[in-house]
């Protein structure tokens, strides 16, 4: 469970806050996708998560911010990271960069908490198989494609086993077949183990499809919240910088020409905008 | 994308614990290097380098290596001896206006040969461990973790700024910009290249560091490793026998010879 509690941050040397006093709770077992427009506070807000704010990021930081009930500021780094994973944007800043096969880079946070050798390997096997990484093991970790990459980056941060995996767009540096890859192999690790997601993720059809809470934030405060049919088509939603998905504008275009029935809500998915083109088709009534 | 130096082969040279390596490496360098005469470099470059690059089956790839690096510094270092050898008094041809001084060919020999086993014995080195077990082995003999991963990322990040480089080159050729041609615009187009590289890699800086402390890099707790580098008692043992054996070779070459 991650609390934030009026947590108000400012980058060192600025005079306006980053992120504004917020407050919210989220569940074990959720998937939370975050949204905003550019400089929002979108990152800051995983960096808060993670507890790269206080400890990487100094500045300052008001109000507290609890994972699993302790306070992340009074936790050393190294141990939250067993708790929090953060996944970054470019794979390759990921890489330690000192490794010469998928299996070693993927070890890399085990040796580091000195994790006995047995164990390694055992979780290493676990990590790449949860990715779909197998087969691969012995390449270099520069020899793979896009998502393969950005695929191994979860591997390395799931080796630690955190039960809260947080994602800053995972997928902004792969094309569609990479970021399809990432997905499904980061839903079929949802159907066997139980963690929590914090997903920052511009292409918004995505988030339609696997959150169940939507966040947006403007100027650093959470000014949307709810679940994504609620949030994504919200008729703010452009204005606070985020795009809705395609379905949503298709059908909010048809309501403005007047072939959407105006009291019934807009899709926000692909089976519900199809659903709801296809009664558009069917007569009103039966007609004398 | 050329990754480092390394070429992986399942050769018993390779198996060795890479402190192993690095001492015979040593020891031969020391003994060889010790020796006024260059006899001494260039017999243990052909009876202890070139078998043992042969056993780790990287000769033809050591062969091209070992001739790039050495050919240009070779006709140099000859051409100048040979021609301007200070206070030379002998001299076995003349083209033309210039005498071939031997003492510059002697000279530009020991020279010569002292190269080839400095080059051939660090090439040798170098195409047969993986800079990463190097470093390793290091650490676990006492170098401080986070200097041998300074050492090796550094290492390791040359290509990759290489390869930035190349696509941002790519990038701005497509927008016009001239990357090849004289030397002059060649230059020039290096200016608009220089300030993208320097700031993404700037930028780069922080979510590497970050990135690092989400693997719990900075975790102060005894480390463990997931490659089994072994290292034997009998290679302990001849990596001692070695350094002895090499620092009473080189002691009696200086002294006696
Ligand atoms: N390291 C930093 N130092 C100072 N200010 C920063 C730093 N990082 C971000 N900021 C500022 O904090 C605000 C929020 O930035 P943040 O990176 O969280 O936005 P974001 O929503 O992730 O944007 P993007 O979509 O571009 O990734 C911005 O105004 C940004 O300029
Ligand atoms: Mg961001």
């Amino acid at each position: 469970m991650i609390r934030f509690e009026r947590v108000t941050y400012s980058y060192p040397q600025t005079k306006r806050p980053a992120l504004r006093d917020v407050q919210l709770q989220i569940d074990e077992g959720s998937w939370v996708a975050v949204l905003g427009a550019n400089g929002a506070g979108k990152s800051t807000f995983c960096a808060a998560v993670a507890g790269f704010i206080p400890h990487h990021f100094r500045g300052e930081l008001y109000g507290r911010v609890l994972v699993n009930r302790t306070d992340t500021a009074a936790t050393p780094l190294s141990e939250l990271v067993t708790q929090v994973g953060f996944v970054f944007q470019n794979p390759l800043n990921q890489f330690s960069g000192a490794k010469l096969t998928v299996a070693e880079e993927a070890a890399f946070g085990l040796e580091n908490l000195g994790v006995p050798r047995e164990a390694m390997i055992r979780r290493v096997e676990a990590a790449l198989e949860w990715m779909g990484l197998q087969t691969v093991a012995d390449r270099s970790p520069y020899a793979l494609s896009g998502g393969e990459q950005q695929r191994l980056a979860l591997a390395c941060i799931l080796v630690l086993e955190p039960r809260i995996l947080v994602l800053d767009e995972p997928t902004s540096q792969l094309d569609s077949a990479g970021t399809r890859e990432v997905y499904d192999s980061l839903r079929s690790l949802l159907a066997s183990r139980h963690l929590t997601v914090i997903l920052v993720e511009h292409k918004t059809e995505w988030i339609a499809q696997y959150a169940d809470r939507v966040l947006v934030l403007n100027e650093g405060a959470v000014v949307l919240d709810g679940s994504p049919r609620e949030v994504l088509a919200h008729a703010d939603l452009s204005r606070l910088g985020v795009n809705p998905t395609r379905y949503t504008i298709a059908a909010r275009a048809a309501r403005d020409l007047g072939i959407w029935p105006s009291d019934r809500g807009l899709p926000v998915a692909l089976e519900e905008a199809v659903e709801g083109f296809r009664l558009l088709q069917e007569p009103e009534g039966i007609r004398p | 994308m050329k990754r480092s130096f390394f070429l992986l082969r399942s050769s018993g040279w390779h198996t060795l614990y890479p402190l192993t390596k690095l001492v015979v490496v040593m020891a031969v360098l020391l003994v060889g290097l010790a020796a006024p005469s260059p006899i001494v470099p260039l017999a243990l470059c052909v009876i202890v380098i070139l078998p043992l690059v042969a056993w780790a089956q990287i000769l033809r790839e050591w062969l091209r290596a070992s001739a790039i690096v050495l050919l240009p510094f070779a006709i140099s270092v000859l051409l100048i001896q040979t021609l301007f050898f200070p206070g030379a008094t002998h001299s076995f041809m003349s083209v033309g206006p210039f005498a071939l001084k031997e003492e510059g060919l002697f000279f530009a020999f020991g020279t010569i040969a002292r190269l080839l086993l400095l080059a051939g014995a660090g090439l040798l080195l170098l195409l047969s461990t993986h800079p990463a077990d190097m470093m390793h082995a290091l650490e676990q003999h006492g170098l401080p973790p986070a200097l041998a991963y300074i050492a090796v990322a550094a290492l390791e990040l040359v290509p990759q700024m290489q390869a930035r480089a190349e696509s941002i080159a790519d990038a701005q050729r497509a927008r016009g910009l001239e990357i090849e041609g004289s030397f002059l615009t060649r230059v020039r187009g290096l200016v608009p290249l220089l300030a993208p590289l320097v700031l993404s890699a700037l930028s780069d800086v922080d979510e590497r560091a970050m990135a690092l402390e989400a693997r719990a890099f900075s975790a102060r707790r005894a480390k463990t490793s997931f490659k089994p580098l072994v290292d034997t008692k009998r290679q302990s043992v001849i990596r001692w026998c070695l350094v002895c054996g090499a620092i009473v070779f080189a002691a009696a070459e200086v002294l006696i010879l």
